[in-house]
């Protein structure tokens, strides 16, 4: 071996201590980088000829991964995503149905009862009629807003999953363009580290927002599930869209590569802000706008039946107090519909005070008779009070909120748990790097050395040629 | 484990933001006193909160309904007492003209003053309440009784809702304390004793001194039906007070927070997060570039 080539093993250990420092500063770098994975520089023993000399090589990268903690991580993601999605439009909810403050539907329904003692108490004056219409328009009005809130949260969040689903469709097509420029690096021999990193941005963006799941192939392309479909295979992505079902539920459709015809996946979406958004919209706000249905039709029914049976300042007999004009099959749509009927509505003399032709204008009976509607059994099935039927539906609508509550926190949780998991096999620890560019320095610093040392023994042995 | 640098950024921020949000609950809770603040804090004691508020809007609905009906009551009683007075005025006017001894003179200014009784009597039977005419049933838009005495009204007796499963009647009966239909017609009855005196006639005079009883008779029995009502309605008023307290006491125990505990926890939670800063700054610090 001569001296020359010894130039040469400097070199190289030059080089692949400047190699280490690079790797190093992007990993410091990095560090704050969302998504971004640690790499390690790799370094290898180049063997010239003899075992008994040799150099450094550069091996190239290790993006430090796991596919299993990373899976958990986008699962982790996707139920938080949901969990939060479904507690943030029942905290929504709620706020229609909280009573607590005393400003609620209860409050109005309290001051109907009110009106109608005064009533009672005095059937003839016009003040306690107009009082009477002024807050039975007050209750129909604001049993229309809860409605209505309800109608408009529901086709908000139809818009909302809309506009994940445009998200999502729009990622996966940036995916299986990674997918293209990965493979292609890869069977070029070129490192594909950044795009992976990209791409696993891309994967961080939409893991929230849907159920992922993620299989590598050997190309380094990725295959991805999200609903129990296959989203992006290879570099082909399929395109989610959002429809409505004849009963006006959500569905998620997944187009078929080489299919004009979409095929139904929304039984198999179970995670991230679609899954939540789905279960809020169809289930507990479905279910809450039935129970307040229900509730409103009963209490306008048993009120107008009552009312019927009464006698106005006129003498005549059989008006309604509310109007429920249906758009379907009662209850459904009674919250949005009830309004003061138009029997009685401007005109308080109307109002049936007196359970007889005989007794008017004096007879408060009917007046008495409406105003115990309200420690009557009157809703649920005739189980419970106008009053307990509203309170259970705070509850019902206060059960759903903290059970969504709880399931954040639980699913937060879990979601650092699975982060921290990921964090320690791929974040990047600047202590380590720091250590790491010491480690480099130092070895920079000797290989320079090495190579003085070459360059005095070249200058001795030029010395003595001369 | 490898601990990375945002791992330990991280863990402080979850363990911060937690703390942010128990103090975030722990204020609003002292603040407002209550340790439910919407149906989701606690589902239960929402729906009992909802339940016990109606419960005492009605309560408190009731009992203003019943203190008009309470001071209708009263205006009866004491209208009905005056007529009582009047009813005993006429009685010693009729016994003094039955007497023999009594001049014709003497019977005149008795009718005069019989006549003067009996129109005191129209007006007090007359007389409006909160709800219009008194005595006339549920025909409050016209006098009881017109000038001849006749009554107007009907039977009706207005009830009002004195609890939640309980009734007050908060009128007196026109027809049972004035009209035959309680006995004796005592406007028709004061108007003959009238003509009997003006005719002076001692002895038909005296044939009208049972009716008088009897006619002063069912006017102290309304009377008393009333004073009855009256009773009932004060008990009720008295058990609606009782109850409101005991709704509020009830409301209490289910909604409000306890200020002390309340406070305590708000302290402790300031004092965590002041730690738990401290804690960060001390594990951020913390790196391999402090060596120098």
């Amino acid at each position: 071996m001569g001296l020359s080539s010894l130039f040469n093993t400097a070199r190289d250990a030059l080089n692949a201590q400047a190699y280490g420092v690079s790797v190093t500063s992007q990993n410091i770098t990095n560090v704050n980088t969302p998504g971004y994975v640690k790499r390690t520089a790799l370094l290898e023993t180049r063997v010239l000829g003899r075992e008994d000399y040799g150099s450094v090589a550069i091996a190239g990268l290790q993006r430090n991964t796991d596919q299993f903690i990373e899976g958990r991580y986008y699962s982790a993601l996707g139920q938080t995503g949901a969990a939060q999605a479904r507690q943030n439009q029942l905290t929504l909810v709620e706020a229609s149905f909280n009573d607590i403050s005393g400003s609620g539907l209860s409050s109005a329904l309290g001051s109907v009862n009110d009106a109608l003692q005064k009533l009672a108490a005095d059937p003839s004056d016009s003040v306690a009629r107009d009082t009477v219409l002024s807050n039975l328009s007050n209750f129909a009005s604001r049993v229309n807003t809860v409605g209505n809130d309800i109608a408009n949260q529901k086709s908000d969040m139809l818009s909302q999953m809309q506009n994940v689903v445009r998200d999502l469709n729009r990622q996966a097509g940036e995916i299986a363009n990674l997918n293209r420029e990965i493979v292609h690096a890869q069977a070029q021999g070129l490192d594909s580290a950044d795009l992976r990193d990209k791409r696993d941005q891309v994967l961080l963006q939409m893991a929230p927002n849907v159920d992922l799941n993620i299989v590598e192939g050997e190309d380094g392309a990725i295959f991805v599930q999200a609903a129990g479909t296959t989203l992006v295979e290879g570099t082909e992505a399929r395109e989610l869209t959002i429809g409505l079902a004849p009963g006006g539920d959500v569905k998620l459709l997944a187009g078929r590569i080489g299919s004009s015809a979409p095929s139904d996946v929304t039984k198999s979406l179970s995670g991230g802000k679609l899954a939540g958004l789905k279960e809020a919209r169809d289930v507990d706000l479905k279910e809450t706008a039935a129970e307040f249905d229900q509730y409103v039709y009963d209490v306008a029914t048993a009120i107008n039946t009552q009312h019927e049976a009464g006698y106005g300042l006129d003498g005549a007999t059989g008006r309604k107090l509310f109007d429920l004009n249906l758009p379907g099959a009662p209850p459904a749509g009674a919250a949005r519909a009830l309004t003061l009927s138009t029997d009685v509505a401007g005109q308080p003399s109307r109002l049936a005070a007196s359970d007889a032709a005989a007794t008017v204008p004096g007879g408060g009976v009917n007046a008495t008779n409406l105003s115990k509607l309200f420690d009557l059994t009157v809703v649920s099935g005739g189980t419970r009070t106008i009053s307990e039927g509203y309170s259970d539906l705070v509850g019902s609508v206060g059960l759903k909120s903290a059970t969504a509550k709880r399931e954040t926190a639980l699913r937060s949780t879990l979601e650092g748990q699975a982060s921290d998991m990921k964090e320690s096999m791929s974040g990047v620890s600047l202590d380590e790097e720091m250590i790491a560019l010491t480690k480099y320095q130092q070895g920079y610093q000797a290989a320079a050395k090495v190579f003085n040392v070459i360059d005095d023994l070249m200058q001795e042995l030029l010395g003595i040629l001369r | 484990m490898r601990i990375t640098d945002a791992m330990r950024t991280n863990q402080s921020l979850r363990n911060l933001s937690g703390l942010r949000e128990s103090h975030a609950q722990a204020t609003e809770e002292a603040t407002s006193g209550l340790r439910v603040n919407r149906p989701s804090d606690d589902p239960t004691a929402a729906a009992l909160l909802t339940r016990l508020q109606s419960r005492l809007d009605q309560n408190v609905t009731t009992q203003k309904s019943m203190s008009q009906g309470r001071a209708d009551l009263d205006q009866s009683e004491s209208a009905l007492a005056a007529a009582s007075d009047i009813m005993k005025r006429a009685k010693e006017l009729a016994l003094t003209a039955a007497n023999g001894g009594t001049s014709p003179d003497g019977r005149k200014a008795a009718a005069l003053e019989i006549g003067g009784l009996r129109q005191q009597l129209l007006g007090l039977a007359n007389l409006k309440g909160s709800r219009g005419s008194l005595f006339a049933g549920s025909q409050t838009g016209t006098p009881a009784f017109d000038a001849s005495g006749v009554y107007q009204g009907d039977s009706y007796e207005h009830k009002l809702q004195s609890g939640p499963n309980s009734e007050v009647t908060v009128s007196a009966s026109g027809e049972r304390a004035f009209t035959s239909a309680g006995g004796r017609d005592v406007f028709a009855d004061l108007s003959a004793l009238e003509t009997a005196m003006n005719n002076n006639d001692p002895a038909a005079v005296s044939g009208y001194l049972d009716a008088l009883d009897a006619g002063h008779l069912q006017i102290t029995r309304e009377r008393a039906h009333v004073g009855v009502n009256q009773n009932r309605a004060e008990q009720s008023d008295a058990l609606l007070t009782h109850t409101k307290l005991l709704l509020e006491t009830q409301k209490a125990d289910a909604g409000a927070a306890d200020p002390a505990e309340s406070l305590t926890r708000l302290v402790t939670l300031q004092q965590n997060i002041e730690q738990a800063l401290q804690v960060a700054r001390k594990v951020l610090d913390l790196n391999v570039m402090q060596l120098g």
